[in-house]
């Protein structure tokens, strides 16, 4: 399961810097924090719905989704909603 | 250069190979290779590693306070499992009543009905799990088949009790246990930890006398008064099963397997002890030890106290596990208690309290030195000497035994599987921030951890689990397990 997280995480990423390069955006400081902490917890999301449900406990798997889940994905947002509104002010 | 291609020359990728082949040739170089099991035993690496969040505490320190001054050695023959005890609360027509039936009788109604967890394969099961213990008798000397080293003129094997310590770890874990620890018998716990009438040979007394072999005979199990060892193990049971509980079969299958284990274990493990030219005092019956399991298991750093006085908790596996002790006139070098948050997490917890089906757990948050009164009478079924929760045993016990439970174990924070992260995230949490163990325990109830509703039970007959229900490779560090 690492090793295909590892590869659309990497490939995720080179298209995040790409993106970025072709827009010629860049984060800042706080940006990148907020941003690899959104990732951290999508990883453990990632792994304990999958852990969760090879541990036979399919309720706290999808209980994961929006404890953890959720929270990754707003805090994603957030970066790219500050990132964009900083390039549109710009 | 053309973006098409790549930007490693060949030049590049021969210096990286080299690089790479002499980086696998340091590292091996560097590895522990071992030729032979004296190099194994020799290396310190031979050592079981736990996780940062376990702390080691000073010897004898244990996290549930102790004051060895109230300490009075057990009776074996007082305790919650015990028929005179049951009388003594309860009355003998109440005993008899519900000890009519019991655990080890055919159910007909329930095989008819299947009722999961009791139907005619579960009960099967649960009685077929006991049977090896039941014909493999275990012994207070064991089979002192293989001839001594001192019979054959071999030497007596010399280690230092490091080197002791991990060659008995080894030994055991390859014959089965789990965690295994070690510690000397101090003048302390001769006078204040071993029974003073075996629990389960309640004629027997257990002394120490001034001879250089111990004996048993018709009255009493004789230690000699030199240098002993208690040595601890975990034989860890099957979590799946116990969650089946309560009223299953299918966990009593779980809860007795550790006997069944243990009757293999003991014999062999006495006899290897034999073979290098000491002596292991082994269990009269599988059942029971020299003293409490559970003391020993504390005083090792295997486990930490927990809410039911009944039985502790590993940090690694959890409750679900048995608890054993033997001792030896091998030196061994001790391993100290440890401090894993356990005991101040369950002073918060009262996960196994409500899930209990007699309602036998305490529910107090501050534990106690002074034991209440159960049925309306003093307590005779715990040792005083432990500032700690008191279960009644003689509720506890007699519900198991009319129907098996286990509910406690199986429901506890502690009895999670190891595939999911937060598991270690939550562990490693409590036992360094104890602020947050109110909320961590009311997460794991939101999760939905802990027993398995009725039409779950029989979905264990269609699981693909661990040979003898356990994970043996919870606690191997070698060998890529």
């Amino acid at each position: 399961m690492w090793l295909i997280t590892g590869l659309i995480l990497g490939a995720a990423l080179l298209g995040v810097i790409l993106w970025l390069r072709g827009k010629n955006m860049s984060f800042t400081w706080y940006e990148w924090l907020i941003g690899i902490v959104s990732l951290l917890l999508l990883l453990f999301t990632i792994q304990n719905f999958a852990g969760s449900f090879a541990e036979m406990e399919p309720f706290a798997a999808w209980l994961f989704l929006p404890v953890t889940g959720l929270p990754a994905v707003i805090l994603m947002v957030l970066v790219w909603q500050l990132a964009s509104r900083r390039q549109k002010a710009n | 250069m053309s973006k098409f291609h790549s930007t490693v020359s060949r030049r590049d990728f021969m210096k990286t190979l080299g690089l790479a082949g002499a980086g696998l040739g340091a590292a091996a170089a560097l590895s522990p290779v071992f030729h032979d099991i004296d190099e194994v035993v020799a290396s310190p690496t031979a050592e079981n590693k736990r996780p940062w969040w376990i702390k080691n505490r000073e010897l004898g320190d244990t996290t549930l306070e102790v004051d060895w001054d109230m300490m009075v050695r057990p009776d074996g023959r007082v305790s919650g499992q015990q028929t005179e005890t049951q009388v003594h609360y309860l009355g003998q027509e109440e005993v008899t009543r519900r000890l009519s039936s019991n655990i080890l009788s055919p159910n007909i109604e329930d095989a008819k009905n299947n009722k999961p967890g009791n139907t005619l394969r579960d009960q099967a099961l649960g009685f077929s799990s006991i049977v090896p213990m039941l014909i493999h008798p275990t012994d207070f000397m064991g089979p002192q088949m293989r001839p001594t080293p001192a019979m054959t003129g071999a030497p007596k094997w010399q280690g230092t009790p490091e080197e002791n310590s991990r060659m008995v770890r080894s030994a055991l874990t390859f014959f089965g246990a789990g965690m295994v620890g070690f510690g000397e018998v101090s003048k302390q716990e001769r006078e204040k930890l071993f029974y003073t009438y075996h629990k389960q040979v309640p004629n027997k007394q257990q002394v120490f006398e001034d001879v250089d072999l111990g004996y048993e005979d018709a009255d009493k199990y004789v230690f000699p008064n030199k240098p002993l060892y208690r040595i601890s193990m975990t034989l860890p049971m099957s979590r799946e099963m116990y969650r089946t509980s309560d009223r299953s079969q299918l966990q009593f299958a779980s809860n007795v397997s550790r006997y069944r284990h243990f009757s293999m274990l003991q014999p062999a493990f006495q006899e290897f002890i034999r073979g290098i030219g000491y002596q292991c005092y082994g269990y009269p019956a599988p059942v029971a030890g020299p003293m409490p399991a559970a003391a020993s298991a504390i005083l090792s750093g295997l486990a930490e106290a927990s809410r039911n006085s009944g039985y502790c908790i590993d940090p690694e596996y959890g409750p679900v596990s048995g608890f054993f002790t033997l001792i030896t006139d091998l030196p061994l070098e001790p391993t100290p208690p440890i401090d894993a948050g356990i005991w101040r997490f369950c002073q918060t917890c009262n996960k196994c309290a409500e899930n209990c089906p007699n309602q036998v757990i305490p529910y107090d948050h501050e534990p106690s030195w002074e034991p209440p009164t159960f049925y309306g009478k003093p307590d005779i079924m715990h040792p005083l000497g432990k500032r700690m929760f008191y279960t009644d045993h003689v509720g506890c016990w007699m519900y198991c035994f009319e129907g098996g439970c286990g509910a406690c174990m199986a429901t506890c924070t502690f009895n999670v599987n190891g595939s999911a992260m937060v598991h270690d995230a939550v562990k490693a949490t409590l036992a360094t921030t104890p602020i947050l163990n109110g909320f961590l325990w009311q997460a794991d109830k939101t999760f939905g951890y802990g027993l398995k509703s009725e039409e779950e039970k029989e979905e264990w007959w269609d699981l693909s689990l661990p040979s003898m229900g356990w994970d043996t490779a919870s606690f191997s560090k070698h060998g890529g397990y």
